[in-house]
């Protein structure tokens, strides 16, 4: 069993491998250390709580399944990361399908496209929850591969290195990446920073 | 220009603090030097700090009672599965027995009587013994018959002797005797 005083002081690995030899009460200290970091990761690529949430159990219960797949390697944060991506990028695909579907299956006119609004104007940007929804909306307006390592590196702070193993490209296209991915964001953003600055 | 295109590369690695202590130091030189390159540091650097402090969404309370129950579920259904595969394997002994005395008992039951004291059985192998005998014999008699005209008539007529010879079981002397007359 896993001590409450000593809880904060095991490592992620070390929980691993007291579950992998079927401590349960590690497992829920698992658990309990990522399920927001995780939630609030998958909602950024889902925008959706519920979504969000299901994408989620489903990564705790691949863990669960193939906790003897993990092996002392890499960081457990990096492997529970890639599941959770993996899983949420699948999502997204079957929603776009689902989508796709729907249009194809709409007459012609029940299409109603609107165009999203993108520029930002100063005095709309003054309240921090509408700063926040600015941010939020252009993060969700980024191509994908600029937002998971944006979201990656500067909302979940993991390394470099680390965003590597979780994506499985190399270290140069993360950096490249993400620094393309902050220039949009930036561009986008301009009147928000001007204002903070 | 292009001085602080070189430089705006430097500045997202200073942002993430990832350079070696010289290169930090000119950047910072750099930054003090060009207001284009410390605006467009002051607005990187807002951006990681907003981005860092978008309030992160959370889980539900009720997120690991509900993760529990689905864990629990698939044991319960796990556990229901490895009971109906191993069903017919924990049968499969008892099936093979039933099956293996089943198929001996169809033989047992359906083959033919045989009654026979050891008498029998000497005269059978009397018998055996002189047919195998008198197919040597015919074979001789039909080579003779197929292609030699002048083969001796002590040959030819030992083909009509076949016949008594076959019937003949009494003992293997008696074959003998009648056979002497064509074996080379």
């Amino acid at each position: 069993m896993v001590d409450t005083k000593s809880q904060k002081n095991i490592t992620d690995e070390q929980l691993i491998a007291r579950f992998q030899n079927g401590d349960m009460a590690a497992f829920d200290l698992i658990v309990h250390r990522y399920k927001d970091p995780l939630v609030n990761f998958v909602y950024h690529f889902l925008n959706d709580r519920i979504d969000a949430e299901d994408v989620v159990q489903e990564t705790f219960l691949r863990v669960y399944r193939n906790k003897h797949l993990y092996r002392n390697i890499a960081k457990f944060s990096t492997w529970i990361y890639t599941i959770a991506s993996n899983l949420a990028k699948t999502e997204l695909r079957r929603r776009r399908r689902r989508r796709l579907l729907s249009l194809s299956q709409m007459g012609f006119d029940d299409k109603d496209f609107e165009p999203a609004d993108t520029e930002q104007t100063p005095e709309g940007i003054v309240d921090s929850d509408m700063q926040e929804k600015i941010i939020r909306k252009e993060i969700d307006a980024l191509p994908m591969k600029f937002k998971e390592v944006v979201l990656l590196r500067d909302v979940q702070e993991f390394s470099y290195e680390e965003i590597s193993q979780i994506l499985g490209i190399p270290i140069g296209t993360v950096k490249s990446r993400v620094n393309r991915g902050r220039l949009r964001l930036q561009k986008k953003l301009k009147h928000l920073l001007d204002y903070i600055n | 220009m292009a001085h602080c295109e070189w430089f705006k590369d430097k500045i997202f690695e200073y942002l993430d603090q990832e350079l070696d202590e010289e290169t930090k130091k000119n950047v910072r030189q750099h930054l003090e030097e060009c207001p284009l390159c410390a605006k467009f540091y002051a607005n990187l650097k807002a951006l990681k700090t907003g981005l860092k402090h978008i309030r992160p969404v959370q889980a539900a309370d009720s997120f690991q009672v509900v993760l529990r129950e689905r864990l629990r579920r698939e044991a319960a259904h796990k556990k229901r599965l490895d009971f109906s595969s191993s069903r017919p394997r924990r049968w499969m002994p008892a099936v093979i027995a039933f099956g293996a005395v089943a198929v001996v008992a169809v033989l047992w039951f359906g083959r033919e009587p045989v009654r026979m004291n050891s008498r029998d059985l000497t005269a059978q192998t009397d018998v055996s013994a002189a047919e195998r005998d008198a197919h040597t014999v015919q074979y001789v008699i039909d080579d003779v018959e197929a292609g030699q005209s002048d083969v001796p008539v002590w040959r030819r007529t030992a083909h009509s002797r076949i016949d008594s010879l076959l019937a003949h079981t009494d003992t293997d002397n008696a074959i003998q005797d009648m056979i002497q007359p064509v074996r080379f």
